[in-house]
């Protein structure tokens, strides 16, 4: 790709990325939440992966350490949801507000914004690669 | 010999077809019947065109609750992530079933 679009993304890529970890930690409170936050992370990589070469960007966003991310947060999923099935009945509740933290809907924000992003960077990293 | 041998399995297939067994079908036209009997049921409480009251469904107990409930402001955060969480997991596991075929299917050499 062109040097403009080269410098374009390398500039605004930590943007993008702030702007969806923004979307995802206020998204108790505000509209947002996982699934916006996810794909946000996830345009920012596959701009940086489109403008530069793919085995560039993997020298320093390895594929294999989104899949342990990806593993990881499957498993927190899991684990939040047995959690809130042991604890109360089938779903995950606090009985009064805890604030601004918003009880267990801000892991699982954060948990379902790594599935998301994850599994989008991945597909691309896979179909650029081939 | 080769030739014969080409051939006995398209024979065999042709023979397997015609020899379903007949416990297997009764069984199959049963679950179906089942199947058809409990989606027929839910007909019967489908509410009259026009005469659906918003206030006597579960939404409204979401609106009312779900800041006590859940602690979250976010209306539809709380719904995706805390009522229906069982939806939510099983999404995951779509997002988790589409990476790994794509990842099985795409790659060239070892990740």
């Amino acid at each position: 790709m062109d040097t403009i679009v080269k410098t374009t993304a390398r500039i605004m890529f930590p943007f993008i990325l702030m702007y969806g970890i923004y979307i995802t930690l206020h998204g108790h409170l505000t509209p947002g939440g996982g699934f916006p936050g996810g794909v946000i992370i996830a345009t920012g990589f596959a701009l940086l992966i489109i403008a530069h070469k793919e085995s560039r960007v993997e020298h320093t966003f390895r594929q294999i350490s989104f899949i342990d991310a990806k593993s990881i947060a499957g498993f927190g999923i899991l684990l939040l949801i047995m959690f809130g099935i042991f604890f109360r009945l089938n779903i995950i509740q606090v009985e009064k507000s805890l604030g601004i933290l918003g009880g267990l809907t801000l892991p699982s924000n954060i948990f379902g914004t790594i599935m998301v992003a994850t599994t989008l960077v991945i597909i691309v990293y896979s179909i650029i690669k081939e | 010999m080769g030739n014969r041998a080409g051939k006995a399995p398209y024979k065999e297939r042709g023979m397997m077809k015609k020899y379903i067994p007949e416990k297997k079908k009764i069984v199959g036209v049963l679950v179906l019947a089942l199947f058809a009997f409990v989606l027929a049921q839910s007909l019967f409480f489908i509410p009259q065109f026009g005469d659906l009251d918003v206030g006597r469904d579960v939404s409204s107990y979401y609106i009312d609750n779900s800041l006590e409930k859940t602690g979250s402001a976010n209306i539809v955060n709380s719904i995706v992530w805390d009522f229906r969480s069982y939806d939510t997991l099983g999404e995951e596991t779509v997002l988790f079933a589409a990476t790994i075929g794509i990842v099985l299917l795409v790659r060239r050499r070892k990740i």
